[in-house]
Order: C-alpha cells, then structure tokens, then sequence
C-alpha cells in the first residue's frame, strides 16, 4: 500500500493488456496473502481473458460465486457474442446482460480499483479494456443489530448501532423517510481511509454548521481512524477542556432525534458509536428515555439527575469543608455526632475523602476491566468489605464511606459516561480546595468550572446553551431540566 | 480569539451591568441609607435611580450613536487625542482603585463570616486568580455568564429573603416621608455608588451586536437594581430597624445571621449565604478586571487584552491591601465616591453626550457625517 502512493504515477492508468494489469496489481499489492486472484476465460467461441480480484473474507462469496462467475463462465455461453464488434459490444453486454449483481460501477485508474479491492469490493478486469468493473460484493462477519449496553432504557426502542456503517445510516434511514436528509460520504485517514458519513436533514440543519463539520473532518490529516472517539477528539472545538463537546450515542433513536433538532450526525465505520456535533451540556444530561415517558415523570426525573450532577461533584468536598471549616452550618445534634465519629480518625477530613475516593476510583476501574460476574463481586467486596474494614481499623468515619458511597452513586446516575467522568476527575479539585479554603474555595473552583463552561463552544453553539441563550431564544427551555409536555414542544 | 471577533447581545450587557451594580451596593447601602434618612431610605433610592437612568440613557445615546466604536475611539474623535488619553487613563485608575477597594470589603466579609483564621490575603488573591481566568476567556464568556448567573443569584436570595421575614416588624418602616431635599441632594453620592458599575457600558457597548437596541434592556436593568435596592433595604429595616441598621457594617450579611430553620439539614443559612455572596462579588469584579484589560490594551495599543489580565492582579492587589483596616478602606472609598466617580461617570459623559449632540446638530442642518 505504501508503493501505492509512491508509484502513482507509473501505475495510475490501466494497459490495455490483462497480464500487464494482473502483474501491476500484484507488484502494488506484494506480500498481501490475504487477495485472491482468479483468472476465468468468458465467451463459446472466441475466448475473452478475464480475471477477477478480491479480498478474502470481505466479500459475499455467495454472491461472486453464484452470481458474477457462473454467469460470466457459464451462463455467458448462450448469447452470442459478435466477434467483429467484440471490443464495444461484448463488454457492454457482459455489463448489460451478463453481471447480475445490483450494485456495479466502473473506475478508470489502478490506485481507485485497488482502493476499492481493499474496501471488500470485487474487482473484475477484462482483457483489452482499460477499465476496471467494480462488482459490490462488500460482506464480511458482522455483529447483528443489538441492545446498546451503555444506554439502556426502560422504554423506547432498543436496536444500537453496529460496526457496520451501512447498517448504522439505515437504522437512521428507518426513522426519517425524508429525502431532505442527505448522507455525505468521505474518508478519512490516510492509510486507513476509514469510511465517514456525515448526516443532516438539509432544510432544518443550519448550513453553515454542515460547512463547518465538512470542513474540519477534512482537515484532518492522521495515518488511520480507529474509532469514532479518536475523531472525536481531532474536530473538538478545545481539546484541552476536561469536558466533551461532542456528543456519541449507541441508539438509533437519538440520532435520528438530534437531526430532527438540526444538528449533524457523524457516523464513522467500524464504530458502534456515532457522534452528535454540536451538542450541549443539557443535551448530555438527558436519556432516551425522557422523550417516551409522560412529562412529569421526564421531568422529576430530569431534576433527580441534575441534582445527581451536583452531588457527584460537590458532595465530598462538601463533607470536607464543613467538618473542617464550618461544623456551625449543621443542626447541633449531627455536629455532635458527626465529631463523636471523627474523634478516632487520625488524620484531617481532607486526607479521609482523598483516600476513600481514590479507593472507589480503583474498585470502578477493576470492576469495568473485570468480567462480568468478577466485576460485580469486585462491587460488593470493595463497597461492603473495604469499607467496613476502613470504619472499623479506625482510618474514616462512618459518615464518610456513606458519602463516598452516595457520591459514586450519583455519579452513575449521570446519562453521559463522558460528563460523568468530567465530573469524576473535577471532584478532586473541589476536595483539595475545600480542604484549603471550605466553602470559599468550593465556590472559586465552582465559579471557574462555571466560567469555563461558559466559554466552550461546540461548533459555534454555547455549550451551555439554552441555559445562556435565553434572552435569544427563550422556548429552548422548555427541553431543559423541565421537561415539556410533548404538546407544547414544537419539533 | 481577538476582539473584534467578540459579539455580546444587548440582553448579556444588560445582565452584565445589572450584576456589577448590585455586588457594589448590596452590601452597605442599607446602612448609609439608614444613616442619611432614617426609614426614608427608599426615596433616595428612588432619586438616585432616576438619576441613574438618565445617565444610563446618556450612556446608551452615546454607544448608539457611535456603534462598534472603542471609548477611546469615540473620546479622542470629539475631544481630541490627548483628552482621551487622560481620560482612559484616569478611568483605568479609577476602576483599578474601585476594583480594589470592593475585593478588599469582600475578602474582609468572607474572613468575618466563614473563613475565621484563613489570612485576608489568601482570600483575595485566590479570588483574583479567578477572576483572571474570566479575563482571559474575554466578554463573549462573561455575556453568557451573566446569563447563567442570574438565576443562580437571584432564585436562592429570594428564597433567604423570603426566610428572614419571620422577624419582620411592619412598623420599622414607619415613620414615611421624614428626610427633606437637602438631605436627599446630600445622599445623593451613597446611591450613586450603589449604581457604580454602570459606566462599564462605554466600554463593553463595542462588543454589542446590535448597539441600536441597547436602551430597553439598559432601562430594564436600572429599574430592576432600583428595584432590587429597595427590596433589600425595607427587609433589612423591617428586621432590624432603623437605629440598629445604622451600627451594622453589612446589615445585609447580618440579616441573613438572624435566619434560622429548625428541623432542617442546613441549620445555619449564613455558610449558604456566603456561598452566594462569593458568586455575587465576582459578577462585580471580574466585569471591571475585564474593562480595565481592555482599556489598559487601548492605551497601549493592544490587539489582544488577554496578556494583560495577569499583569492587572498586582496592582489591584496592592490597592486591595493599601488600607489598614475596613474602616480605613470605606474612608477611602469615600473619597473616591464623592471625587473620582462623579467625574467619570457624570461629568465626562456628560461632556461627550453634549459635543456629540452638538456635531449632530451641525452636520444634519450642514453636510450628513
């Protein structure tokens, strides 16, 4: 492949000659095992050389099998071919009459067919034809269409996207019978030349914004995409905030919802996730489910996770700055309590949270590279033994594993796992500054976060948006931590 | 980003304006008040707001007519280079010293009421780094900021209000209409610093989109300091009465110490109350940390203001730390209200309003500028 770029020039145009072409494709792609090369002659009475190249294991063999070399090899026999027109007609015809396969095209240059080989396409070569037939043979192992783990709902419909990114644009597809949505392909990566798409409902997505997107996924310049996070963090407005700006989702049905609300939808192959751009603070906050479930319901649930938010990030830092500083802000019978409890433990409250936290931070990493059932035990171990063990030896107070543990809690409860762990990491500022300065320095952390907040953008959008858009746009509330009744939201 | 790039719309400045005003005030004015007029305080309010409307309206003809102009620009356009020179510059010494005294009260209130043994100079310096970062992200952040901040402000304050009127006494209030005018002329310059904060409009008015609507946000934002200041100042005389609103330094802080709600997790709002406070002092000296920069990068010539913010911390520091005590901080705080900010914020917007208003005058019956 590395030869492909080289020899470019020598070897971007066809020759008239099979064998010329044959060993061409072969010097490019030299050492390749995997590419199968099989030469068949087509025709009764004059003999036409021809040869097909693919990749094993990425095409349909059934379909090259059945319905590409019987019917060259076989089924071509019956017509009749005129050997003085042979050169116009006989290829037109085995184009016309003879492939049967749904999907076929034609490319001009060597580096497009091999390009092509290389994406699982079947690629046929005739003698005295200087172009190169694309049969669309792609078929390879894939998952089936399953349940998104990582966002599971109660309600609402639950095929996730696959691998595959034809699948994934037809599971949108499904949901928006609108020729308004457009699907624009491209590739990126330089040797990976992974397949991206990128879609948009045309008269609702802000143009600029599809320029925008369009424009940033070409500008980039890396060997190979892996998956979607890693080009997720090659378009991101500020790659050193601790937030993301971009949205991914393992559900069909969020997708297809985000382009309803005008945003852009990256879909890029071999992963499952697809990225949402722009997205929003309050986007992350909110569940598929929101949507399926009576507004009340959406709504109370909405507040529970925000103020989740609020205690996975400020609560043991809270614990810290009023054990230490401001004990007087608590009724005076918990005062005495809570001082009871501490009396034992030998160092600040400071020291207590650090260790308690890092200690959950631990069990959680264990228990997501742990399988399964592992995983779980690792929970009930680490949650009930270590911190029973931690009370009794005397190293934390009681109250100290409850918050810790309603503090892990709560950070479970936040839908997105990329926000939740923002707010996993920002934890640690607020502990170490509550232990500086209490309250004060909780809300100069706080105050920072929020003024960083502010001033992150995802795509040109506010990533507070609607909470700093009000004036602007005062209805985008109604979708915010109240959730609506579905009547009154205009979609 | 530079700063051309950066857009507000004319609601953010509004927001802006309107937290910048209230942290300068909502302090002592309930006690200056109380002082002055006794339970009248309200009518002075009253005056002082209208007052202050009309300079806003002065402010607002200015920004309009010379929209997406720097203040320097539309200085040294009327009143020739060297006069804008003096007046930035006096305006950057100006903010600087107001910058300086507000965080010095707010460090002083913050050791008083929640960080007992923490040294006052922890408190303000870390406070500045804060505000530092805001500076740095420029006025596109702190548009949104406001906007973000209200809410948050102004819901839980309420609520606390709401809680301190259990020991109201209706009759504090009593007796009305006792202060004469020449007491109120004489009060006039306690309101007025109530209002400071407001002259930030020439210099973020650059930032605003469309300039052309900047008076109906302007006159709502006024209204509702004006309103916000006699909220705060007939609960705080309903609680504590106007003898004893004279003898508090923060009758505003103290009010809330008097909260108590038994049964509840929280027994002692005043932590919560500080909490707040913080935000609130920060709406009002990050936004003149941020006018400063930009008229320091003007001076200086400039493109990017963001350089500056750092370098603007010591010097406010310094200022923050130049008084001995609290009382020697308000003594000299005083002075630069009865001084420096009249100056500023009357006498030279008045000026440029009239030349302006002249020019136009001139032209439209001559040749159209």
């Amino acid at each position: 492949m590395a030869q492909n770029s080289n020899d470019k020039t020598n070897n971007n145009r066809m020759n008239k000659n099979l064998e010329t072409n044959i060993e061409t494709f072969k010097e490019i792609l030299k050492d390749c095992k995997d590419i199968v090369y099989r030469k068949i002659e087509i025709g009764k009475d004059i003999k036409l050389n021809a040869a097909i190249i693919y990749l094993d294991g990425m095409i349909d063999r059934n379909l090259v099998n059945e319905y590409v070399l019987t019917h060259l090899m076989l089924t071509c026999r019956m017509t009749e071919p005129n050997p003085k027109n042979r050169k116009g007609q006989f290829v037109e015809q085995i184009k016309k009459n003879v492939l049967a396969v749904s999907d076929m095209k034609e490319v001009e240059t060597i580096d497009d067919g091999i390009l092509n080989i290389l994406s699982g396409e079947t690629v046929l070569l005739l003698d005295d034809y200087e172009k190169i037939i694309i049969i669309g043979s792609r078929g390879w192992p894939m998952r089936s269409v399953s349940e998104p783990i990582t966002e599971s709902v109660i309600r609402g419909p639950r095929d996730g996207f696959t691998e595959t990114l034809r699948v994934n644009t037809a599971l949108i597809r499904r949901r928006i019978r609108d020729s308004q949505l457009k699907v624009h392909a491209m590739q990126v990566g330089r040797r990976s030349r992974t397949d991206v798409a990128i879609l948009y409902i045309e008269d609702i997505a802000d143009s600029g914004l599809v320029e925008e997107v369009k424009k940033r996924l070409e500008e980039i310049d890396v060997e190979a995409v892996i998956d979607s996070g890693f080009l997720e963090q090659l378009i991101e407005d500020n790659w050193i905030s601790i937030f993301p700006q971009i949205q991914n989702t393992e559900r069909a049905d969020v997708a297809s919802a985000a382009l309803y609300e005008g945003k852009t939808v990256i879909v890029v192959d071999n992963s499952p996730f697809v990225l949402i751009a722009p997205s929003t603070f309050n986007a992350m906050m909110q569940s598929a489910e929101d949507y399926h479930e009576r507004w009340m319901i959406a709504t109370v649930v909405r507040i529970l996770r925000y103020f989740a938010a609020f205690l996975s990030l400020l609560f043991p830092a809270l614990y810290v700055a009023i054990t230490s500083f401001h004990p007087q802000m608590l009724p005076t019978s918990l005062v005495i309590t809570l001082s009871a409890n501490r009396s034992g433990v030998p160092f600040p409250a400071i020291i207590e949270a650090l260790l308690m936290e890092v200690t959950i931070e631990l069990l959680r990493e264990a228990g997501v590279r742990l399988p399964g059932p592992i995983g779980a035990t690792i929970g009930i171990v680490g949650g009930l033994v270590i911190g029973q063990a931690a009370v009794e030896a005397g190293l934390v107070a009681p109250l100290m594993v409850i918050v810790v543990a309603v503090t892990a809690i709560a950070s479970f409860s936040i839908p997105s796992y990329n926000i939740a762990i923002a707010f996993r990491m920002l934890r640690f500022i607020f502990i170490v500054s509550a232990g500086f300065l209490g309250l004060y320095g909780i809300m100069l952390i706080l105050t920072a976060v929020l003024v960083h907040l502010c001033s992150l953008k995802s795509f040109n959008t506010p990533f507070l948006s609607p909470f700093v858009t009000v004036a602007e746009n005062t209805s985008a509330l109604k979708d915010t931590i109240v959730r609506a009744p579905t009547k009154f939201m205009k979609r | 980003m530079f700063r051309d790039n950066e857009k507000i719309s004319a609601t953010q400045i509004a927001l802006i304006l309107t937290l910048t005003m209230i942290g300068t005030g909502i302090l002592t004015l309930p006690q200056s008040l109380a002082k002055e007029a006794g339970a009248d305080g309200w009518i002075i309010i009253v005056v002082g707001g209208v007052l202050g409307i009309a300079l806003a309206n002065i402010y607002g003809y200015i920004v309009k007519s010379h929209p997406h102009t720097k203040y320097m620009d539309i200085l040294s356009m009327h009143l020739s280079k060297y006069v804008a020179y003096v007046i930035v510059v006096m305006t950057i010494i100006y903010l600087l010293i107001l910058n300086g005294f507000i965080i010095r009260i707010f460090g002083e209130a913050i050791k008083m009421f929640l960080l007992f043994k923490t040294p006052i100079e922890l408190i303000i310096f870390s406070m500045l780094l804060v505000s530092v970062f805001l500076v740095r992200k420029g006025i596109e952040t702190l548009g949104r900021f406001a906007e973000i901040m209200i809410p948050i402000i102004f819901i839980p304050s309420l609520l606390l209000f709401m809680l301190a009127l259990q020991n109201a006494e209706m009759k504090n209030l009593l007796p009305v209409f006792q202060v004469s005018i020449k007491e109120i002329v004489k009060a006039i310059p306690i309101v007025l610093f109530s209002f400071l904060g407001f002259e930030l409009l020439f210099i973020f008015g650059f930032f605003v989109n469309k300039p052309k609507e900047i008076s109906e946000p302007i006159n709502y934002a006024m209204i509702f300091v004006i309103l916000a200041y006699i909220f705060l100042n007939s609960m705080t005389l309903l609680n504590f009465g106007v003898k004893q609103t004279q003898h508090l330094i923060w009758p505003t802080l103290s009010l809330f110490k008097t909260i108590e709600i038994p049964g509840l997790f929280i027994e002692n709002v005043e932590a919560l109350v500080m909490s707040i406070w913080v935000l609130i002092a920060f709406t009002t000296i990050a936004p003149l940390h941020l006018a400063t920069s930009y008229l320091m990068a003007d001076i200086v010539g400039m493109k990017d203001n963001k350089l500056l913010a750092l370098p603007i911390l010591p010097i406010i520091y310094l200022i923050a730390m130049f008084s001995e005590n609290i009382a020697e901080t308000y003594a000299h705080l005083d002075k630069i209200t009865n001084f420096l900010a009249p100056t500023i914020v009357m006498i030279i917007p008045c000026i440029l309003a009239l030349v302006i208003y002249a020019r136009r005058r001139s032209g439209r019956e001559g040749n159209k500028i």
